[in-house]
């Protein structure tokens, strides 16, 4: 009986296999999709971080630090948005890059803020900070799990299987330490600098759906269609007004 | 040893409920609430007979009156916190684990805490029989406030101990 529940739960014998994929992009006729994010508008006065449930990291900073909810550059660039791919893609095989992301804790917060990497991509979780913290991703899709990391402590080397969206990452001993990490099962997505920038580099020719997310702003869908060997640029504009 | 300990911290931090209540925005507010409502009626109760024995508040009843008063509420109190304490731990289990004043908290001072308190519990059945206290049972019932004041001492510094380990 515990047996038959176990199958039945089991998202794997309950789905037909799909066979892999095992066309690649082809680089000759391949284009790419860029852009800029920008805000209009007067960005919102950054909340200052209270760090009294953790007063080592208080001590790290001789002014107190500010939520990155919202980052801006000159002339409204907006930093800290993941732009990727949301739907158009045939079926490719894309092979994950072989060096690991990076997530750093330094100062007591998560750097960077918002980070992409694809399924099963190794993910190395670094704790720079003279101080012990606790990692803890809270996905949708993948497993969730939660491990301390000492001062001086390796890094935690990991990796998730399957897509999700915006996990948050927290410590469980500083709660206003927060990043954004977002899988998937293909290369094409970005996170803007201050510089509000985005490259989709690689991109078959077809017509595809791009999103744009921002923490505080949410998203934005832009259609775009790209020809062989074509490069076009598009730009998102939030608003601060909401 | 560590070892043993380790594992089970890792193990209980990883449990489904634990992951739950680290990480939802409304869950660990509550159970702080939970815990520190069972340290208030717990911490609160012992307070409340220790000055009677000090000879501090009412002399309508005798402490062995008050201290049996207060017994069902003292005992409900530590249940209730240490049922809270016990999930908030385990949201950062391996974390507390090396940090010094949670080791000195949890490992020395609340057990012998305990035992202490048992003890003057059971003595104030016979200390606080009469209006006025011995002097024995003035200086245990000081000894255990000052206890108290010194595990909620170390729990206050738990987050100042975070560069260590």
């Amino acid at each position: 009986m515990i047996l038959a529940l176990g199958a039945c739960s089991s998202k794997e014998s309950s789905e037909p296999e799909q066979p892999a994929p095992t066309a690649t992009v082809d680089p000759t006729t391949a284009g790419a999709i860029t852009g800029t994010v920008t805000l209009d508008g007067t960005p919102p006065t950054p909340r200052p971080i209270i760090m009294t449930a953790g007063p080592e990291c208080a001590k790290l900073h001789s002014t107190p630090l500010t939520y990155p909810e919202v980052v801006t550059g000159d002339h409204g660039a907006l930093a800290n948005v993941l732009v990727y791919v949301k739907s158009g893609l045939g079926s490719y095989r894309y092979d994950l890059p072989t060096t690991p992301a990076s997530l750093d804790q330094v100062g007591c917060m998560y750097q960077p803020h918002v980070l992409g990497l694809m399924a099963r991509q190794k993910l190395d979780i670094k704790n720079t900070d003279p101080i012990v913290h606790n990692v803890h991703p809270v996905p949708h899709e993948n497993r969730a799990w939660n491990q301390s990391q000492p001062v001086g402590g390796a890094a935690i080397e990991t990796e998730f299987d399957h897509a999700d969206f915006a996990i948050p990452v927290l410590c469980n001993l500083h709660p206003w330490m927060r990043a954004y990490v977002f899988v998937f099962s293909h290369p094409y997505f970005d996170v803007t600098t201050t510089a509000g920038t985005f490259d989709l580099k690689n991109l078959p020719p077809g017509t595809y759906t791009i999103e744009a997310w921002q923490e505080k702003y949410g998203t934005q869908d832009q259609t775009v269609t790209i020809g062989p060997k074509e490069s076009k640029a598009v730009a998102f504009r939030f608003s601060a007004g909401g | 040893m560590y070892q043993l300990l380790y594992a089970f911290a890792h193990w209980l931090e990883n449990t489904g409920w634990a992951l739950n209540i680290s990480g939802s925005t409304w869950a660990y507010p509550y159970v702080q609430l939970i815990h520190f409502t069972g340290l208030s009626l717990w911490v609160g109760t012992n307070v409340a007979v220790d000055l009677h024995l000090l000879g501090i508040g009412s002399k309508r009843l005798t402490s062995a009156e008050l201290n049996n008063a207060l017994f069902a509420w003292n005992w409900t109190g530590l249940a209730i916190a240490v049922t809270g304490g016990f999930m908030l731990f385990a949201t950062a289990a391996t974390s507390f684990i090396i940090n010094p004043a949670f080791r000195l908290k949890l490992g020395l001072l609340v057990p012998l805490g305990i035992i202490l308190h048992i003890v003057v519990q059971q003595k104030t059945k016979t200390w606080g029989q009469a209006k006025d206290t011995p002097g024995f049972a003035k200086f245990m019932g000081g000894l255990e406030l000052l206890w108290w004041f010194a595990v909620a001492t170390a729990a206050a510094s738990i987050p100042y101990f975070e560069h260590v380990g």
